[in-house]
């Protein structure tokens, strides 16, 4: 008992540090990240840094549904899977460029989440969950059932690296910059709704839905909005998977990799941004380090989740406001000086 | 033909309407989906085949064991996972994730100790078939109506005229009030769990006997579609979940004679979309008024 | 001018009717008290005009708008605030957010604005917090706007609820049992900010059972009883009416 509230002890001060000097450590996070790639040479690391920034990415955006605004999916490996597919056809079949690829990804996602969405949002209560649980499935068996255009279990290869303007990028450098750009902006994304009446009006849904809508909250455009925003994120990080991979079949996007999202974004944080960050590079990093649990990786997922309800239910960083904590510094220090 | 499928969707139905009863009576008393019900089903139907193979055939002991041991599992459920969020007054999404960590573990506990592939199931109601017509109907389908059918009367039974279903009634009313009125409420949340998950685990082993085989994805889509059933039904209402329950398999087995049987599992979800979509209270759910 | 009209208002729950038939009218700048026994339907009430549900029969209007079968938010930015019988403040948000969540429907950036963060957003930002503290001194919370609503002494998350209620720029606040659960210190602490909402300029409609708070703060009353209107005029007279003596008596044994 005594070892555990003294790391909390350690951890509390550590946040404290880190929101007075908040800035610091964004700067340092961002230079660190810049630097990577160029302090690192070996294809292995460079790899799990890609695709660890790819799940940062999509934890980011489930973490605004889940996190936020209190409801669980499990559509986002679905909606990740259409964004690949989509992008992964566009680029073959039509030349299309990246940028073109990512938007049509968004949109085309944009539809299925809005669409899935209308009648389950309307409800109170957590039928998104079970319903996204359905239409993950169904997706993986469209997927796996439409040979003309999904190739079924085959699959889709060769799809076509990046093209920007008709440059295409084959080093894996490029890949990183690519993916660390698109973090960049989905942290400033989701930075910026949080922090606005949006995002308040996400966190009143979260908790209490009844009052929030009587408190003037259009609560079923919010949440159907919320929803929508966090598909796109999701379809565009698969539009990314589809270029950066190259091969794409319907075994990447199935339930278990939409759990997987969700045990990053509680584990590292329900509502933080640092904690999908955290959550999404310890998980991606973690099973790499023990390969020989690679079997109980589910296993352990599944125990980790009820751990996590049990001891801390918003996860490690979960429910810490930097700025909240920086306010509280600063009033403590007025009152010193006084 | 239709007759052939009618009768085929009624034996399934009645399987799901089992389980469906689980999520229905958890649901009344907790307000929370047991995400956990699926997989409870699936390691019923797994317990008896293991407990029937090292028994060397005795089924009655298999069954009686599996039993035991899913209810267990299914206190644990609520044990490990629920009671603590429960003292803690946490949000009602921890109680969901944390349902769903146990399905999880559940899920690949079995995955890893038995492998995915599918399994072959002894068919111990094997007691020959008989044609009405066109219609064929296997003893095996008689007896399973008849268990379940059985089992819902039962149920109804206990859960409307007893002490035992009259405190789970309460409870699922007003937790506080029970309490108040001296109701052991642990107890009774203890034995809801325990008897929804000896239901899934009769409905498990029944189906592993119907179909002959049984396999670990079987939890997941199986808690699905009960999950549909139980909504279409009116979640919280138990003739709702029975009756979800005989519609759902009745639907699905037509529907994937008659469309498409690759889109099976997707028949469910379409039901369950359309149910929220027109009626979210189910069919004899109550419409909910919100206390302020 | 009138700002609340409850027209022949009827609630029924299958069989059994909650409302039969209450006319209220509130006027511009009045406390007004709906008072009666438990299970009288004043909750009911309470929720028919805040939009919780839909009358059976009969209509409210919000000045001239007839807002019956409006949905709570759209109630809410027509300029009607309400607080909760049993405090519901959004727990995991401190009491500043609280407060500033309450002007949601006050506020007019847009999500592109949100998302390019302009200079207008900032600046709506900025307003919105400077608002959210002056009502929080208005209801005696100076200080506390960091606070988390369940660090705060009982009193103070009614004066909070209070502050939320206002920061929707209400034309009318309902106060659901205002004073319920407070020492006789909070509620005199009350009693002076529920009359100081009057220089505000917002009508206010209470319900209450601390019928000395009520007789002290109210000008008029109407008394419910089984759902029905038995009752209305100044304290004075309400307490004076035999059906209302009947009623309480009736009600006590």
């Amino acid at each position: 008992m005594k070892k555990t509230s003294k790391l909390s002890a350690c951890l509390s001060g550590f946040l404290k540090f880190a929101a007075l000097h908040q800035k610091l450590f964004i700067l340092g996070a961002l230079t660190l990240a810049i630097l990577f790639p160029f302090l690192i040479t070996d294809r292995y690391v460079m790899r799990l840094a890609v695709v660890g920034f790819m799940y940062v990415m999509l934890s980011l955006g489930l973490n605004l549904v889940t996190g936020y605004m209190g409801q669980m999916s499990f559509g986002h490996a679905a909606f990740w899977g259409i964004g690949a597919y989509t992008a992964a056809l566009l680029t073959k079949n039509l030349g299309l460029g990246t940028l073109p690829a990512f938007l049509a990804a968004a949109i085309v996602v944009g539809i299925f989440g809005f669409l899935l969405g209308l009648p389950v949002l309307k409800l109170k209560g957590y039928y998104l969950t079970i319903v996204t649980m359905g239409f993950c499935e169904i997706v993986r068996l469209v997927e796996l059932n439409w040979m003309p255009v999904t190739n079924g279990p085959m699959g889709i290869s060769g799809i076509p690296k990046f093209s920007f303007f008709g440059i295409s990028f084959h080093t894996y450098r490029s890949f990183y910059f690519i993916i660390l750009i698109l973090v960049i902006l989905t942290t400033l994304l989701i930075r910026r709704l949080i922090r606005s009446r949006f995002g308040l009006a996400l966190k009143s849904i979260r908790d209490d839905d009844v009052v929030a809508e009587a408190m003037g909250v259009p609560i079923v455009r919010y949440k159907i909005l919320a929803f929508v925003i966090s598909s796109m994120i999701a379809g565009v990080a698969g539009a990314f998977y589809a270029q950066y991979i190259t091969y794409i079949d319907p075994t990447s996007f199935t339930y278990n990799a939409s759990q997987e999202m969700l045990v990053m974004v509680i584990f590292g944080g329900l509502g933080s941004i640092p904690g999908s960050f955290l959550g999404a590079l310890a998980l991606t990093i973690l099973p790499e380090l023990l390969r020989d649990l690679m079997e109980y990786r589910m296993l352990i997922y599944g125990v980790l989740m009820v751990v996590m309800m049990l001891v801390k239910p918003d996860g490690i960083l979960g429910n810490v406001n930097f700025d909240y904590l920086k306010e509280q510094a600063a009033a403590r220090k007025k009152e010193a000086v006084k | 033909m239709f007759f052939q499928q009618l009768v085929n969707g009624i034996t399934i139905g009645s399987t799901y309407a089992l389980v469906a009863i689980g999520y229905s009576l958890v649901f009344g008393v907790l307000q929370l989906i047991n995400f956990a019900n699926g997989s409870l089903y699936m390691l019923g139907g797994y317990l008896t085949l293991v407990m029937y193979l090292s028994l060397h055939g005795n089924i009655g002991a298999a069954l009686l064991i599996s039993l035991v041991v899913t209810g267990f599992a299914g206190f644990l459920v609520d044990f490990v996972g629920l009671r603590k969020l429960r003292a803690d007054n946490a949000p009602r999404m921890a109680g969901l994730i944390s349902t769903l960590g146990i399905s999880t573990v559940i899920d690949n506990a079995i995955q890893i100790w038995f492998g995915t592939e599918t399994k072959a199931f002894p068919n111990f109601l094997d007691f020959g078939k008989f044609t009405i017509g066109k219609t064929v109907i296997s003893w095996t389908q008689i007896i399973i109506l008849t268990v379940s059918l059985l089992l819902m009367i039962v149920f109804s039974l206990i859960v409307y005229k007893t002490k035992a279903g009259k405190s789970m009634r309460a409870v699922a009313q007003n937790v506080n009030a029970a309490r108040l009125m001296g109701i052991d409420v642990k107890l009774v949340i203890s034995a809801t769990f325990i008897v929804s998950a000896i239901l899934a685990c009769i409905s498990g082993s029944l189906v592993g006997s119907y179909y002959q085989t049984i396999d670990t994805m079987m939890g997941f889509s199986v808690g699905m579609k009960t999950f549909a059933a139980a909504v279409l039904g009116g979640v919280g209402s138990l003739p709702g979940a029975m009756l979800g329950g005989l519609i759902v398999g009745v639907v699905e087995t037509i529907g994937a004679s008659y469309i498409s049987s690759g889109y099976r599992d997707a028949i469910a979800f379409l039901i369950l979309i359309l149910v929220l979509l027109i009626k979210p209270s189910g069919i004899l759910g109550k419409q909910k008024i919100e206390k302020m | 001018m009138k700002v609340l009209t409850v027209n022949h208002v009827t609630q029924r729950f299958g069989g059994l009717t909650a409302l039969s038939d209450i006319n209220l009218e509130i006027r511009e700048h009045e406390i007004v008290g709906v008072i009666g026994p438990n299970g009288a339907g004043k909750s009911t009430l309470f929720n028919v005009i805040t939009g919780m549900y839909a009358p059976t029969e009969g209509d409210v209007y919000l000045g001239e708008t007839c807002i019956s079968g409006w949905k709570p938010y759209e109630i809410t930015a027509a300029g009607l605030g309400r607080t909760f019988q049993n405090i519901r403040l959004f727990p995991r948000m401190t009491a500043l957010e609280n407060v500033i969540l309450g002007m949601h429907c006050r506020r007019q950036t847009t999500l592109p604005q949100i998302i390019f963060s302009t200079r207008r957003k900032k600046e709506e930002e900025e307003r919105c917090r400077k608002e959210a503290l002056r009502l929080l001194s208005i209801v005696g919370l100076e200080g506390k706007e960091l606070a988390m609503p369940s660090s705060l002494p009982y009193g103070e998350q009614r004066r909070l609820e209070i502050a939320r209620a206002l920061a929707t720029q209400p034309r009318l606040l309902l106060l659901d049992e205002p004073a319920a659960g407070m020492n006789e210190n909070e509620t005199a602490q009350l009693l002076e900010i529920v009359k100081s909402l009057k220089s505000i300029g917002c009508a206010i409609v209470l319900i209450e059972h601390d019928m000395k708070f009520v007789m002290n703060v109210c000008e008029r009353l109407y008394v419910l009883n089984h759902g029905e209107q038995i009752a209305d005029g100044t304290p004075e007279e309400i307490r004076n009416n035999p059906l209302v003596i009947e009623a309480y008596l009736g009600s006590e044994e």
